[in-house]
Order: structure tokens, then sequence, then C-alpha cells
């Protein structure tokens, strides 16, 4: 396996919207997961599982106040990040991880030039000259497909697609070859047929560089194809983790389950319905931190799980595949009738070809 | 660029027309008239004079309509007419304290500006530290003040202990800056401190809610310095609400103030303004708010052209 760069041990990033005495609302509680070097690692989680605030956590930009890291460590190559001083955080940001954010038209800054936003990180950590960061500029947009990158430059991003934003966006993220690259669901806010272009890109441009890639999305589709590593994420916790095949195959966990039930199928007939996971997402600041956060959507639930946190257990001895629930010897039942439908789905789409 | 520039020029015309019929029209309304103030003069110094004589030699026997296109069609040609009091045209008037009044709306002007825009950047960026909040709480106290109050007190206090007075004749800064900056620097400074509190307030508000932008944490994320992403990507961003309001106060600033002139002896355009009124100088007063309307509205075709530079995205039309 190759080398770890980035682990996060035990991260927990807390947020206190009415002041220091007020409810803590508990965003990434207890997180720990590895990247290796090269790696693509997809988190998955509902919106406001906490997905986002981890990544923001790793490049220590969470707003301070209302947010606090409030413990655990974050290694890069090593190295706390959370320890380092704010120079030397200054300093990886951007050159050795960067990061993409989800809505471009936002990320972007409206008066300035989309050549002189990507100069900036050259010039910031090559200590190159206008000239050469712009020369570099060109080539950057090229690499990413933007035709007439040398006019293109020298325009503002309200001048560019949504696409073409999001390109530019992965230019200047990859700009100084970073090691790592976290991509906050860099295609949610873009047109469908957009969203497989961009992800082409982002793909190409981390094998080119050897990159690890964080991606965080709630959409299963994109992680089955790119992702080396899934992280399922309820509650600020990974409640699942595995390849795409321990987690789409055999998933244990019931959230795991539910959403990949919830993934609406063209491919099955109409009468099959949607299903949705009952209830709401949990508000972070009313469950108590000694239970399973998933225990009042959850249809396994029984008294330990509002009583005490599952821990990440190895399921079935498998060296990926490890899953946070008390119950998950239980959904073997659920698990097979989804595969069934999944099977069934796949000779549906067979007779309709033939 | 220029067509749209152009445009805006030609707009000013009608507007421009509006404004002449408007202040004509209030200036009749008034109660009382120049007529009885000429009356009173020549009564107080033991002439009886025929009030239609006064009437015809004004012009004012015409019927209103009459009068006011007199007025417009002299004013296409140039010609402002005469003060009716002063042995001066009212361009050779207005010619004299315009530059006066400039001088200390750009002076007022720079002070505000060098003020209001480092501290409201500084108080964004460390925002409720105990600088942040000494310094709203000075700019509460500087809107509160009022400019008669303290201007009198500064013109009290310093003569009663030190023995100094302010210069009260006019030179112009050409031929005696310091004694001219004797003269101006006190009122440029009271001017513009009411103003310096609002608009470093407005300047912070606009830089902290730009600073929660996503492009400010993109900044953040590329490992730009403080510095680079406060005055790179914030604080352009921030500019449009400031320069609204620094438009306005050019606008306040070149009608003169009737407080701050008078109370420093300046010879502005707002103390000239006043003592128009009050004696009905008709000409005097229209003619000087004719030109005022138009370097407003000047000043507001350079703030709309300044929001395009501040903002690419604002399309002029």
């Amino acid at each position: 396996m190759a080398e770890t760069i980035l682990e996060v041990k035990h991260l927990r990033t807390y947020f206190y919207p009415n002041g220091a005495k007020g409810p803590e609302l508990r965003a990434v509680d207890d997180l720990s997961y590895e990247v290796h070097e090269g790696e693509c690692v997809a988190i998955i989680g509902e919106s406001g599982s906490g997905k986002s605030v981890e990544a923001l956590s790793i490049l220590r930009l969470i707003p301070c106040p209302p947010g606090i890291i409030m413990g655990g460590e974050i290694l890069f190559h090593g190295k706390d990040l959370l320890k380092m001083t704010d120079e030397e955080i200054r300093q990886v940001r951007g050159s050795k991880i960067s990061m993409i954010f989800q809505e471009p038209s936002t990320a972007l800054n409206p008066v300035v030039t989309i050549g002189k936003q990507i100069c900036e990180t050259l010039r910031v950590h090559r200590g190159m000259t206008k000239k050469e960061a712009m020369e570099m500029a060109i080539q950057l947009l090229d690499r990413v497909n933007i035709p007439n990158a040398a006019q293109r430059v020298k325009q503002y991003p309200f001048e560019f697609s949504g696409g073409m934003q999001q390109r530019a966006m992965i230019a200047m993220a990859m700009a100084c070859n970073p090691d790592v690259l976290i991509a906050d669901e860099p295609t949610t806010a873009l047109d469908v047929t957009v969203q497989a272009q961009v992800l082409e890109e982002l793909n190409k441009m981390r094998k080119e560089t050897n990159t690890a890639l964080i991606i965080i999305t709630h959409n299963l589709g994109v992680v089955a194809r790119y992702a080396d590593s899934v992280k399922i994420v309820y509650g600020g916790k990974i409640v699942e983790s595995g390849t795409p095949h321990d987690v789409f195959e055999e998933p244990r966990h019931p959230y795991t389950l539910g959403l990949i039930r919830a993934v609406p199928r063209l491919d099955l007939p109409k009468s099959s319905g949607l299903s949705a996971i009952e209830g709401e997402p949990p508000d972070m600041s009313k469950i108590p931190p000694d239970c399973c956060a998933f225990y009042s959507r959850c249809k396994y639930c029984t008294d330990i799980c509002k009583t005490a946190r599952p821990e990440e257990r190895a399921v079935d001895g498998s060296a990926t595949h490890i899953c946070a629930c008390f119950h998950m010897n239980q959904t073997q039942a659920e698990r097979e009738a989804l595969m069934e439908i999944n099977r069934k789905s796949l000779e549906f789409s067979k007779e309709a070809e033939t | 660029m220029a067509k749209y520039i152009l445009k805006r020029i030609l707009l000013l015309i009608p507007t421009l027309l509006v404004v002449t019929i408007v202040t004509f029209a209030l200036m009749r309304m008034m109660p009382g008239s120049a007529v009885d103030m000429i009356l009173n003069k020549y009564q107080a110094m033991g002439f009886t004079v025929d009030r239609a004589t006064v009437l015809a030699q004004l012009g004012m026997d015409k019927p209103f309509v009459q009068q006011y296109f007199t007025w417009l069609f002299d004013l296409l040609r140039g010609d402002f007419g005469d003060s009716l009091f002063q042995n001066q045209s009212v361009l050779e008037l207005i010619a004299a304290k315009m530059p006066i009044t400039l001088e200390l709306s750009l002076f007022t002007l720079i002070i505000i500006n060098v003020f209001s825009i480092p501290l409201g950047i500084i108080t964004a960026a460390r925002q409720d530290s105990i600088g942040d909040y000494s310094a709203r709480l000075a700019s509460i106290v500087l809107m509160a003040v009022p400019t008669f109050w303290i201007g009198t007190l500064v013109l009290i206090y310093p003569a009663k202990w030190w023995g100094y007075a302010p210069t009260i004749t006019y030179v112009s800064i050409f031929d005696d800056f310091a004694e001219n900056m004797k003269m101006f620097l006190v009122p440029a400074v009271l001017g513009a401190a009411g103003q310096i509190g609002m608009q470093m307030r407005v300047v912070r508000t606009s830089l902290l809610d730009v600073m929660r932008q996503d492009y400010v944490r993109t900044a953040w994320s590329k490992g730009i310095k403080e510095r680079g992403v406060l005055y790179g990507h914030a604080f352009r961003n921030s500019l449009i609400p400031v320069v609204t309001l620094v438009g306005g106060s050019v606008a306040s600033l070149v009608g003169g103030s009737v407080i701050l002139e008078n109370l420093f002896n300046i010879p502005g355009l707002g103390s000239c303004m006043v003592t128009a009124l009050n004696n009905y100088d008709y000409p005097l007063v229209q003619g000087c708010v004719v030109i005022l309307a138009v370097i407003v509205m000047l000043i507001n075709l350079l703030v709309d052209v300044t929001y395009k530079w501040c903002d690419p995205r604002v399309t002029l039309e």
C-alpha cells in the first residue's frame, strides 16, 4: 500500500452558535480516517452530516467564532496541522493541500480576473513573477480544457459558465501540484451534463500528478466510479467505511442501506416508487453524546443504541470494511433484499436492451 | 462607456430644466418679496419710492411665466443676471465663492477618507477586539456631537487658554499656504468628524459582510497572507456602499456649510446662499442652485462610473 500522507485522528469540531455558554453543536465528533498517496477517498453523507465541516477543519478554515476544533489530530506527512502556527498552515494551504468548493460562482472572486486568481497561488507559493505566473495560468487552463485560454485568463468569473468556473477552480487548486486535493461537493451546483466532464477533468489531473483526492459528495454514482475508499458519515462520525465494493455490495450499517435504497433508479419499473430514509437529519445540538446518532431513524434500534455509542469494528474480519453499529449483523435480510433489487434491475435493463 | 457618459450628460438637460422651474417657482412662492426688501431699504435711507417703479426696474411687473422664460433664456446665453443687493453679477459672485468652498470640501473629503477607510478595515479585520469596540464607540460620539457646539468650543477654549485664534481673513492657498491652512484645517476636521464616524461604520460593516463570502474563504484556502486576502480580495468587493456614501458627502460638501463658514468666517458658498435667501436675492439664489445641481448630477455620474470600476459585473446602459 502507498504511503499514508494524511491521517485524521479523532477529530472533533464543535460550533457554538449562541456563544460559549449556549448549546454546542457537534458537527464533527470523533472522526478518523487515513488518506494514502494518490488515493481517492469519498466522504458521503446527507446535508448537515458534518462532511464539509470536516473538510474545512483539515485546512483550519472553520470560522472561529462560532466554530472551534476541540480535539484530535490531523497528521500531514506525520506533522499535526492543528498544532502548526498560522504561518506554517498558510504555507500548506494551496501548495500542499488545496481545496475546491461547492459553488464555483461564489467561490471565485467576482472582481478579479480568472488569470489573476490562478496566478496568485503561484506567486505566493512558487515566488513566480507576474509574467511567469500568467504563462503558467494559461497552461493550466489549457490542461483543464478551457478553449482560448490565453484570452480567457483576462476574463472575469461572471464571463465563464458554471462548468468552466469549476474547471478554473480545479486549475487554481492544482497549480502547485498539491499532495492532497479536497473537493467539497465539486459538482453539486453544476448541470448534470457538465458534472461528468468536470469529474473527468478532476480525475485526469489527479492521475497525472498522483495527487490524493478527498471528494465530499452525496452523489453515490460519483463514488462508485472514482473512489478507492468510501466513508459514510452520519452525525459527524464515520458509520461505515471500506472499498466501494464493501460499502455498496455488502453494506452493513442501516444508514448505508437506506442511502443505497434511496438512490432513484431509472432502470426499475415506475411502480417500485422512491424510497426515503424516515425522519430528518439529526439536530446535532440535541443528540446526547453517548448514543448512536442514527437511533431515532433506525428500525433496528434497541435500548443499547440509546445509551452507548457504537465503536467502529471490522466487518467479518475484513481488513478494509469497517462499520459502527451494534446491529450490523442483523441487517443481512435487508441487504439481501436490496441486492436482489439490484440484480432484478440488471435483468430488467438487459431485457429492455433486447 | 463614452457613449454612456454622453447619454447621461444629455439626460442632464431635462433634469436641469425641471430644477430651474422648481427653483424659480419656490423663490416666488416664498412669503415676502425682494420688492419689500428694497422698499424698506429706501425707506430707512429716507427716500420714498413708488412700488411700481421698483417692480418695473426688476422686471417683476410682467407675468411669472414671462419672467421665468426671460431668466431661462438669459441662462442659456450664459447670463446669470446680477445680484439684487451686491453690486456684482451672479457669476462673479459664484466664481469668487466657489473655489473657497471647493477647497474646504476637498480637505474635508481627504480627512474623511484618510481616517474612515483604514479604521473601517482595521476594525473589521479585528472584529470584537478592544480596538474595534473603542473605534465604534468613538464613531458614535463623532456622529452625535453637533458641529456648532464643538466648533464653538474649538473657537473659545484655545483663545482663552493660549490666546490662540484661527485666521479670520481669507487668503488664497496660492498666496500664503500656511495662513490658508490655519484657516481651513480646523473647519475641515470638524466638518469631517461626523462623516468619519458614519463612513467608518459603513466600511466595517461592508467589509465584514464580504469577509463571510465564499471567495474570501477560497482566498484563505490558497494560502494567501492576511494582507492579501483583505486588500486583494475583500476590500474592492466592499467598496460599492462606500462609494455611494462618498458621493453623498461630496454632494453635500460642495453646497458649503453655513455653520462652519459662519463660525470660522469663511466666505464660502453656504453663507453666501443663506444671505441671498434672507434678502430675497432671486437671481443669486437661483444661479447658485442651478450650478450646484449641475455639480451634484455630475458627481452622481462619476459615482455610477466608479461602480463599474469596483465591480465589472455592473453594466452601464
